[in-house]
């Protein structure tokens, strides 16, 4: 007769599998790059200024997509972008916000790496199936 | 990899559930599975030979040289496939497994209000 080492193994109940969630969720709540995330979203949300010209970066972005698409943007509407975007990043809460951002991706992307390292399996991945759709 | 500039409690509950996950029912279930499925070589032959119809169908659709023969091969591999005990026993795992990890990231993702597996996942596209 062949051992299963398969077989062998403790199968965790739903609860335990949930609980272990959670408290991974809670401990990834205390971390220092989800706490600077929080606040600086928190903060960036109550810019008005900064969410008025983020919103008129936006909005230019929007209606100029099918010239972006055939890459024949006129030059004063090019010019016209990325003045609207220069006036968008120079508000300190949008950079304490993108370094925040960018803080908690790598964070999580190394919490990601580690579960991905133990399943065998990209776990990032498996969960999301496409960014594109 | 090295994952020291983790938090050392945020790093234990990282082990912790990546050590449940693995004795969760639906992975012990989807690595039997995938053990079984390499054990068997005409399983993975079966397999082989489907994804090789695959893209010389494609390959002759984009040509505009298909045939019905090309057709019929290709449908009686398929039907060989979804007939296969093994072949559906991995597939079915794997994709109850792929519902499951999505279970638990969405419990994370609820208590974090951030979808925890978009913002984890190493971009490469968009």
């Amino acid at each position: 007769m062949i051992n299963d080492p398969i077989k062998e193994i403790n199968i965790a109940s739903g609860t335990e599998v949930k609980q272990t969630a959670h408290d991974f969720a809670s401990a990834l709540a205390e971390t220092q790059p989800f706490k600077n995330y929080e606040q600086a979203t928190l903060r960036f949300h109550q810019d008005a200024s900064a969410q008025k010209d983020m919103q008129e970066y936006r909005e230019k972005q929007q209606s100029l997509r099918p010239q972006m698409k055939k890459d024949a943007v006129n030059p004063t509407d090019q010019a016209e972008l990325e003045h609207l975007h220069d006036a968008w990043l120079a508000h300190a809460t949008v950079l304490e916000y993108l370094e925040a951002q960018e803080e908690l991706v790598a964070f999580c992307q190394s919490l990601g790496d580690l579960l991905t390292e133990m399943l065998g399996l990209d776990f990032p991945g498996t969960c999301v199936t496409s960014c594109c759709g | 990899m090295n994952y020291q500039f983790l938090e050392p409690k945020m790093t234990d509950a990282a082990l912790n559930l990546g050590k449940t996950l693995t004795s969760a029912k639906e992975y012990v279930g989807y690595q039997r599975a995938k053990q079984v499925f390499y054990e068997d070589v005409s399983a993975r032959n079966l397999m082989a030979e489907l994804a090789k119809a695959e893209v010389g169908v494609r390959r002759a659709a984009a040509d505009g040289t298909i045939t019905p023969e090309d057709l019929q091969t290709l449908s009686d591999l398929q039907t060989q496939v979804q007939a296969n005990p093994v072949i559906t026993e991995f597939t079915n795992s794997k994709q109850e497994l792929t519902t499951f990890l999505q279970g638990i990231n969405n419990e994370i993702s609820q208590l974090l209000g951030i979808n925890f597996a978009l913002v984890a996942k190493h971009s490469s596209c968009c």
